[in-house]
């Protein structure tokens, strides 16, 4: 059974939530506040495994309730409307959210998630990775990595590029390791593209910095910092000289 | 990434006088047997001297002398000023230009005081070429101007296009190609009419030609297609420093083929060459592009090792312009070095006086390149803050040097040229017609008539002159009218699609509206959740022109499975997808199938009694994407026409597949195809991939 708390200032989507959470068999609401200093009390006796938080919760945010805590002992599910730049850090640091209003599908499927990532127990890592890339948002980033062992937690500033294979994506790093992930490449350029990333081939997505020569062809090819060749789809050419030069 | 400048290129103007072996032999030794301290001899002199220029021009220079010293004992004041316009010309080919500039100086002081227009204008000539050696632009056209009008006022066509070779090769330096090729078209077109399309005056404003082409990109095999017709009249003349210039040229232009053996080949041909000859200039020429040529291999090293030696040479002869390209590649060089502080220091010094020199000389393309550069520089060194400071400069350069306009106009120049040359055979068919009328005028002394007719050419020619000018000002206006088009169509797109978003609000809100009247809350809630997850993806998909198939799909699916929830499951649906489509990396319009299964769900299945069907297939036939949206509820084609009920989404849709059509010359369409039961729609689509 996973036991649950909701964090959030308004009645009517702790209705939504405790609404959806009946149908779930092994999940069981205990309490929901709707203020982060009567949270953080809580936490203490109830240790939940799982907690839906939400952004802004008054005056407060959920990133303050997790920065209060001195260890975090549970699974966060953030819930937001339409917070931009909250939504990009979650991605980032593979901490699942739902969008209000949550829609069924969704909120099954994260629990689904929440329990698997229950047993890999990392929550303090993911939630510093997190709070590291909600205070810097142009500086150096973080990325979290589910990997066939765990998580992976990596410097974006170090990712050379991303490879694609099927349904695999292996990421290149610049201490040469390769990183094996069962995401799409299309996740990561989603993910990437504002960190000056550029999806140059139906397989590549290269990170911009690495460039060190452009080769001129029907698409030509660049070649990156650790002198792998890689080609440039004609498609996208025109494209990637804009965002190069 | 690297970027090709056009590499250094030499150009010897016009000379009036071309290297020929036999000839200095005969006048060696009809000066041998002529030795008296007379006019003949200073003659002689004056013209052995002017043929050492091109072959040996240390012997032009002691042959010079003696002529000047001739002269003055002999008080020929206009040969005096011819002896020191060759002298001028041999000291140009060792290198000293400033000398030159005061040879030239004193001549023209000589011929303007004998109103002697035709050598006041050559001085001119030459005063222009030492300005333009010195990478003074703006005063070589000064002069060249000058000496243009002079040459035209005595009727000197030849020289004439001589000087618009010179004007075009200032203007090709200032980066202003389109101007640059339409002096040299002037100068193309001067010598045909004159006949002189065999001579050494044409194969240079052909190799100028081609050394604009070798600029651009796509142009560079017409580049070596000039280059080898001047070859060819060069190699004829024998005209050894043409011969080397050409094939320096033609080294460049292999470089930027990316064939970097075969340029050094070439280079290393022409560096002798022009050893032999004792040219300086070219031999520096030479060897820069050899460095220029071996970073493309890349072997930085030799770069340098090449480099390093021109540069005392350009200070000597103070080319600036050449200078600052050196130091640019030096810095190169040094920078894709490993990056060793000394190195980075060294690429750094270089970067920064080539920046310097550039801006001094006007060279906006080396300046715009150098700070590439050198921010590449700063973001090496970490200093990223100063990276992109520069390459904020740089990035404002490249505006100002914006490309895609230059192509335009020299497409418009091209077409013109054509035009032109058509135009001046009928001019000349014309006149030979009016030479023989006007002998009829002659002989019948009929003043009357040959005002008419003078009046009838008059017409005539201006209303060619109109007509020209309406053919320009059409192309121009041709061209804006496209640009706007362009413009139009892409922002018509945009309101279309957000069109399509409110149309879908209302009508999902009339469905929640519907639950709730129904007093079914949980539905209700379903609905209206789902719905907000769609109008999510609507909202990021709707402000971009193309999204993948499978985002669309997804799209597709989530609109369709809430129209099910709606209608109480009353339909199930299949897509089924051609496997030689690859929907993550097919692009497609969003949502552009919307409008069709909504008119399925809405006109065909919802009347129906029974469970109905829709299906939707997506096939790849040559370059279109087909898709078919098909139902087998109780709609068909011939009763929605009667009615003229169609959706506003279906019209949106239709007027958006018409502006593609215009925007990409596609043919996509929109076709019913009749059934017996329900509504078909094929609708046909260009077929992009992403990548």
């Amino acid at each position: 059974m996973i036991k649950a708390i909701i964090i959030d200032d308004e009645q009517h989507c702790i209705n939504a939530i405790k609404l959806l959470a009946k149908s779930v068999n092994n999940l069981e609401i205990i309490n929901a506040y709707t203020s982060v200093d009567e949270a953080v009390e809580a936490i203490e006796w109830h240790q939940p495994d799982l907690v839906f938080l939400d952004v802004q919760i008054h005056d407060k945010t959920g990133f303050d309730f997790l920065k209060m805590m001195k260890s975090i002992t549970f699974e966060v599910i953030f819930t937001t409307a339409h917070e931009e730049f909250a939504v990009q850090a979650f991605k980032f640091s593979a901490i699942d959210y739902l969008l209000k209003p949550i829609e069924e599908e969704d909120f099954m499927l994260a629990i689904a998630k929440s329990q698997e990532k229950l047993a890999i127990k990392d929550f303090s890592k993911k939630v510093n990775t997190l709070l590291n890339n909600i205070s810097k948002q142009d500086g150096s980033k973080k990325i979290t990595i589910p990997t066939a062992d765990g998580l992976e937690f990596l410097e974006v500033s170090n990712i050379i590029r991303c490879e694609a294979d099927i349904n695999y994506t292996t990421i290149f790093t610049t201490d040469r390791k390769k990183i094996l992930v069962s995401k799409t490449l299309k996740s990561f350029e989603s993910l990437l593209s504002n960190c000056n990333f550029f999806r140059i081939h139906n397989s590549h997505l290269i990170n911009l910095d690495f460039v060190k020569k452009y080769t001129k062809g029907k698409g030509g090819y660049v070649t990156l910092s650790d002198n792998t060749v890689i080609e440039v789809s004609s498609r996208k050419k025109e494209a990637f000289l804009k965002a190069i030069c | 990434m690297r970027k090709f400048l056009t590499t250094l290129y030499s150009i010897i103007l016009t000379c009036s006088v071309y290297s020929q072996q036999n000839k200095i032999d005969s006048l060696t030794h009809l000066l041998q047997k002529h030795k008296e301290e007379d006019s003949i001899r200073l003659k002689l002199l004056n013209n052995l001297s002017n043929y050492y220029e091109s072959s040996d021009a240390h012997q032009g220079l002691i042959i010079s002398n003696q002529a000047i010293a001739l002269a003055h004992k002999l008080g020929q004041k206009d040969h005096l000023a011819q002896a020191y316009l060759n002298k001028a010309y041999n000291y140009i080919a060792v290198g000293k230009d400033s000398l030159a500039l005061k040879l030239y100086y004193k001549s023209m002081a000589i011929y303007t005081s004998n109103n002697k227009i035709e050598g006041n204008a050559t001085a001119l000539y030459g005063i222009a070429r030492v300005y333009q050696n010195w990478s003074d632009y703006n005063k070589a056209i000064k002069f060249y101007n000058k000496a243009y009008i002079l040459f035209d006022s005595v009727g000197n066509t030849k020289n004439k296009a001589a000087m618009l070779n010179g004007i075009g090769i200032c203007q090709m330096y200032s980066s202003n190609y389109p101007k640059a090729l339409e002096s040299y078209i002037k100068a193309l077109n001067i010598y045909e009419k004159e006949k002189l399309n065999k001579t050494l005056d044409y194969a240079n404003v052909l190799t100028n030609i081609g050394l604009i082409y070798n600029r651009m990109e796509h142009k560079l095999h017409q580049a070596l297609e000039f280059f080898n017709k001047a070859l060819i009249i060069n190699k004829e003349k024998d005209y050894q420093i043409g011969i080397a210039n050409i094939l320096s040229n033609m080294a460049n232009t292999h470089d930027n083929l990316n064939q970097p053996e075969k340029a050094i080949e070439l280079q290393k041909e022409a560096f002798e060459m022009y050893e032999k000859i004792g040219n300086k200039l070219g031999m520096a020429n030479a060897l820069t592009n050899i460095g220029i040529a071996y970073t493309s291999i890349p072997d930085y090293e030799k770069t340098i090792l090449y480099l390093q030696k021109t540069l005392p040479i350009y200070e000597e002869l103070g080319n600036k312009n050449n200078l600052s390209l050196v130091k640019y590649y030096l810095g190169e060089a040094y920078l894709n070095l490993p990056s060793t502080k000394s190195n980075l220091k060294k690429a750094e010094k270089d970067l920064i006086q080539a920046s310097i020199i550039a801006k001094e000389t006007g060279n906006l393309e080396i300046e715009k390149e150098t700070y590439f550069m050198l921010s590449k520089l700063h973001a090496k060194k970490g200093d990223y803050k100063s990276a992109f400071e520069i390459n904020e400069l740089a990035v404002i350069l490249k505006d100002s040097l914006n490309s895609q306009n230059l192509k335009d106009e020299i497409v418009r120049l091209e077409v013109k040229y054509d035009y032109d040359k058509k135009a001046a055979i009928t001019k000349t068919e014309h006149e030979s017609k009016q030479a023989l009328a006007k002998a009829e005028i002659n002989r019948q002394k009929l003043i009357k008539k040959g005002a008419i007719f003078g009046g009838s050419t008059l017409f005539v020619l201006s209303f060619l002159g109109i007509l020209l000018y309406i053919r320009k000002r059409d192309a121009e206006e041709q061209r804006q009218k496209a640009e706007l088009n362009a413009k139009v169509s892409e922002t018509e797109l945009k309101a279309l699609r957000a069109q399509m978003n409110p149309h879908f609000i209302f009508n999902a809100l009339n469905s929640i509206n519907d639950f709730i009247s129904k007093n079914d809350a949980v539905s209700a809630s379903k609905y209206l959740t789902k719905f907000a997850k769609i109008m999510r993806q609507i909202l990021e998909n709707s402000n971009q022109k193309e999204i993948t198939l499978t985002e669309d799909l997804n799209l597709i699916e989530a609109y369709i499975q809430i129209e099910a929830l709606r209608l109480n499951h009353k339909f199930t649906y299949t897509i089924s997808i051609d496997p030689a489509i690859d929907t993550d990396n097919t692009l497609i319009p969003p949502l552009i199938l919307q409008p069709f299964i909504e008119n399925s769900i809405w006109h065909g299945i919802s009347k129906k009694e029974s469970v109905g069907h829709i299906h939707i297939s997506l096939k790849k036939e040559d370059t279109m994407l087909v898709c078919i949206v098909e139902d087998d509820g109780l709609g068909n084609h011939a009763s929605v026409i009667n009615k003229n009920q169609k959706s506003l989404g279906q019209n949106i849709t239709k007027t958006r597949i018409d502006i593609i059509n215009k925007t990409k010359r596609t043919n996509g369409s929109v076709s019913n195809i009749p059934k017996e039961q329900g509504f078909c729609v094929e609708i046909k689509l260009p077929f992009q991939l992403a990548y």
